[in-house]
């Protein structure tokens, strides 16, 4: 398993391309046994170096045998293994999820696992022009992802996604190229080894550095008040894509301010207000993402919303940068990717069944579709952070850092952003546990759901239970990622 | 951090505790057999995770897996809130449920503060170390534990939830509110009796103002079940005084009024469950003439009305004794304990004479007593009013002290306080024919004020919101020019 870091990459990105030739293969369901492997060959890849990554080692490859300044390349350390474990285990889940649905051919999952294999890129690559690559792969396979049924409005949401995420690319190859004039390498360890003394001798540039990398990863996490693009684009695309937007690509704008601002900036910006920039951003994001939600009747555009609010709790751990802060943050990324698809994955099966996009229209919804209301229920009460759901553990291990920093202003935004959260929650609940029954538009007819994807409506609401009673288990495997962030 | 330290070994207190809730739980369920006809099993699975949930609160020997389980039982109760599907139950359970959230984080985070301070969740080595530490840096974290407390009760001026939850959840489950689910906050209060330095003499006039104007409030209704409701906030009103004077009396009045409370309220909100389910009525004004046809549910209220008024020798008489002999220092408690207790028996005599007494309403001609598994709940606790307040002494010593943990001594049978069941009697008729002559009972919805205030700043709010959406940016020109501010204005902050 010498080479299992680079499979971990490669065996998605070939699987991506392998879809298309199973047409000509007498095979049926070609397209998803492929995917299905193409996702579960990585993971045990990643398995196989699990036990050396948890002692907190970390996994080096050159790609090609060429070392560091000279090629690229990738390293699987605490952090990486934690965002490629849950990025490919909520991959898997996405697949689980549209077995059942027969438009989704070949291109739907040559294009998922392209994105997968994005994500994955991004997540273990340590050149940061590489990274840079991987990010324009999962963009290039997100665009087509989102146009996937050719409506309208997804192909004008998906326009909007390219102009805004290409300008966020646009912003950090000017910063990479700034870096690589700063210093002659494009490897991340090398930067970060001379950062430093550029920054005593030219710190402006480094604040410009920081600004352009900000503003790129902040659009892709969809930090306000460049979280335009998330309400359309999440729903607009098809459910699967919706949860892989909101689970997974947004998660990755959180990995690379992770790792990059932690790694260049940890010793001399972050300590300078970079920190308390992030924090105080992540409240805004959280009230606005919150506020947002309440007064929305698209149910997916609700739960886009609420994405961006949850970005927001996780912006704030990012921000305070301590321990404990970022156990939560790390900690709720995980809950969030698997709330949030979770709830994806219902509100798609609800507008299927129902015809209609808005809440208003989904009354007593819970009649007809007993197992989806009550699997909506736990999500939506684990991503308010209730006990004994897992979004409880992460909320209250962000809370408590921020009482640990005495940044009661925090507090107590933190507290409004439960309670609204909350709001806007149940107050979807109640409109499925309505008396009145929901009538079908006359030209409406259901699409039959299959058992698929009840199952991974009911597998993510299981998840979410478990992981809320044996924290423990995710803890462990936060612990090595958080060594890697603060040596 | 989290669920290393649930569970036992179970003390006193939470015995006395358990015990109320391993009483009173399967009555309900007995009770539900016959009321619930639609959804039994959403019905039942919601019922048992609320029994999950209260169990484990009484049972949590650590502030953490109290809050879990508060939040489960509150989960639990607002599916059963609103499993009536009427057009009310959604805005009541909504309020319901976010006033509990809110309240459940403020004791989340006095939990966390105090785990940062102390190091444990567990409350006997909380309370051993904060007496170490100095006064006013805990008084902060007291307090917010308190206001939590406050709001699960439904104190004033955190009560603006309860006055509509429970008339409109289903009859059990507002006898299951009234009896267990409020208690929980009182329960959490005692449990932190360390406390009490800091809280007491904002313990004693929240106690004192919830009696008073529960019972002023519970004079003006018109509907059954918002009446006892608004009687639920003033007698909790009681157990709040009771804690909150600290002395051993006092704290024993509180756990037995508890205990009290619990039996006399349930019974009242059965009967006037068992009253709605035979005649589909909620409203006095349409009520009447229903002591010929419902003699069990007559005999019964009978007993609750006495109790609640605080007359021997039913239980009522014996808690309020104790928490009136506690307040006996202060006059002017003393006079809203007397007070309260004239405004009580007024508004059971009002209770009485609409529902019972009168004329049959004409829509009203057929209807005949409950089913046999409603009366049979009911009875056991007529029963129950009737033996706790004879065998007041005993369970006194052999009960509420050791819950108490401490050594209390009172005599229930004194001249004294029959002269003080005289007193209300004469005081309570008074404010009825008051009452009766100026038209004060059938009056129109007063606001108090604090639910309007809540209401239309939660309306202020959203219009807020709406007006955010609004400022959205949707023209891809605008996007793009936020974008590159928002690049300006962080590079302009980090310099």
């Amino acid at each position: 398993m010498a080479h299992a870091p680079i499979l971990i990459i490669v065996v998605p990105l070939l699987a991506a391309f392998l879809t298309h030739l199973t047409k000509y293969a007498n095979l049926r369901r070609g397209a998803e046994i492929v995917a299905a492997a193409g996702i579960i060959a990585p993971l045990i890849f990643l398995f196989s170096l699990g036990k050396t990554v948890l002692e907190g080692n970390v996994v080096k490859y050159d790609l090609g045998g060429w070392p560091a300044p000279i090629g690229i390349n990738l390293a699987v350390d605490g952090l990486s293994f934690f965002f490629a474990l849950f990025v490919l285990g909520v991959g898997l889940l996405i697949v689980v999820y549209s077995l059942g649905i027969y438009q989704y051919a070949r291109r739907y999952y040559s294009l998922l696992l392209l994105a997968l294999s994005g994500i994955l890129g991004i997540i273990l690559t340590r050149d940061i022009f590489n990274m840079y690559v991987f990010f324009e792969i999962l963009a290039v396979a997100s665009y087509v992802l989102i146009t996937y049924k050719r409506k309208a409005r997804a192909i004008a949401a998906s326009f909007k996604y390219l102009i805004i995420t290409e300008s966020a690319w646009v912003l950090f190859l000017l910063a990479i190229a700034i870096l690589y004039g700063l210093t002659g390498t494009l490897n991340m360890d090398g930067i970060a080894s001379q950062i430093n003394n550029i920054y005593k001798s030219n710190p402006q540039v480094i604040y410009l550095v920081f600004s352009l990398m900000m503003v790129a990863f902040g659009i892709k996490c969809g930090m306000f008040p460049l979280h335009t693009w998330i309400p359309e684009a999440h729903s607009q695309a098809p459910t699967p894509v919706s949860s892989l937007l909101s689970g997974l690509i947004l998660k990755v704008g959180i990995y690379a301010m992770l790792r990059i601002f932690f790694l260049f900036f940890g010793a001399s910006l972050f300590l300078r207000g970079a920190g308390q920039l992030i924090l105080y951003l992540g409240l805004v994001t959280l009230i606005v993402g919150a506020g947002l939600a309440l007064v929305q009747d698209e149910l997916k555009k609700l739960l886009a919303y609420s994405s961006i609010s949850q970005i927001g709790y996780i912006l704030v751990a990012v921000g305070l940068g301590t321990q404990l802060g970022l156990k939560g943050g790390l900690f709720h990324i995980f809950n969030h990717a698997l709330i949030k698809s979770g709830l994806f994955f219902c509100a798609g099966i609800i507008i299927s069944q129902t015809g209609f996009w808005k809440v208003s229209n989904m009354k007593g919804v819970w009649r007809q579709m007993p197992g989806v209301t009550f699997s909506f229920c736990v999500l939506s009460l684990a991503v308010i952070g209730i006990p004994p759901f897992n979004g409880f553990v992460s909320k209250m291990f962000i809370l408590d850092a921020t009482l640990m920093a005495d940044n009661y202003l925090a507090v107590f935004f933190l507290f409004t952003g439960i309670l609204l959260t909350a709001a806007y929650y149940f107050r979807v609940i109640q409109t499925f546990f309505s008396p009145e029954e929901f009538q079908h538009r006359p030209d409406f007819t259901p699409q039959p759901v299959g058992p698929f994807e009840h199952l991974s409506t009911y597998i993510f609401a299981l998840l979410c239970l478990l992981v809320g009673i044996f924290p423990g288990i995710i803890v462990n495997l936060i612990q090595p990622a958080i060594k890697v962030l603060l040596p | 951090m989290i669920f290393n330290t649930p569970f036992l070994p179970v003390d006193n207190l939470s015995r006395f505790m358990l015990l109320i809730v391993a009483f009173l739980f399967p009555l309900i369920f007995i009770y539900s057999f016959s009321y619930v006809k639609r959804n039994l099993f959403r019905y039942y699975f919601v019922l048992f995770i609320a029994l999950g949930g209260m169990l484990g609160v009484v049972l949590a020997r650590d502030l953490l897996s109290f809050y879990v389980f508060l939040e489960v039982m509150t989960v639990g109760i607002y599916f059963l809130i609103i499993d009536n599907a009427k057009k009310e139950s959604f805005p009541a359970g909504f309020k319901y449920v976010l006033m509990m959230f809110a309240g459940g984080i403020f004791i989340l985070l006095a939990t966390l503060l105090l785990y940062n301070l102390t190091g444990t969740f567990e409350i006997a080595e909380i309370a051993k170390a904060a007496k170490m530490l100095p006064g006013p840096s805990i008084a902060p974290i007291f307090a917010l534990f308190a206001i939590g407390c406050l709001l699960e009760i439904g104190a004033v001026p955190f009560h603006i939830w309860l006055p509509d939850a429970h008339p409109i959840a289903p009859s059990p489950i507002s006898a299951l509110l009234s009896g267990i689910a409020i208690k929980v906050g009182a329960y959490a209060i005692i449990r932190m009796l360390f406390t009490l330095d800091i809280l007491s003499p904002a313990l004693v006039w929240i106690g004192a103002i919830s009696m008073l104007f529960g019972v002023l409030l519970a004079l003006k209704q018109t509907n059954v079940k918002r009446l006892l409701a608004y009687h639920s906030i003033s007698q909790m009103g009681y157990v709040l005084l009771g804690i909150g004077i600290g002395s051993g009396i006092g704290i024993g009045g509180a756990l037995f009024h508890i205990l009290n409370h619990a039996v006399f309220k349930m019974l009242l909100f059965l009967c006037m469950g068992a009253i709605i389910y035979v005649t589909g009525e909620r409203e006095l004004n349409k009520l009447g003439g229903l002591a010929k046809r419902m003699p069990v549910t007559l005999l019964t209220f009978g007993v609750a009305a006495l109790a609640i008024a605080g007359l021997p020798p039913f239980n009522g008489f014996a808690s309020k004794a104790m928490i009136s002999g506690a307040a006996a220092g202060n006059l002017w408690l003393k006079l809203v304990v007397i007070i309260t207790a004239a405004g009580t028996f007024a508004s059971f005599v009002k209770l009485f004479r609409f529902s019972f007494l009168g004329s049959l309403p004409v829509k009203l001609k057929d209807v005949g007593e409950a089913p046999a598994l409603m009366l049979f709940p009911m009875l056991v606790l007529a029963a129950a009013c009737f033996g706790l307040g004879l065998y007041a002494s005993p369970l006194l010593s052999g009960l509420i002290a050791p819950a108490a943990g401490r050594v209390i001594e009172f005599n229930f049978w004194s001249a004294k306080l029959f002269l003080d069941a005289f007193w209300i009697v004469f005081l309570g008729a008074g404010i009825y024919i008051l009452g009766m002559k100026t038209d004060f009972f059938g009056a129109t919805e007063i606001n108090f004020g604090l639910d309007w205030v809540c209401c239309n700043a939660a309306k202020l709010l959203e219009r807020g919101c709406a007006g955010l959406k609004k400022l959205q940016a949707r023209m891809l020109n605008a996007h793009l020019f936020w974008v590159f501010v928002a690049l300006i204005l962080i590079l302009i902050v980090i310099r």
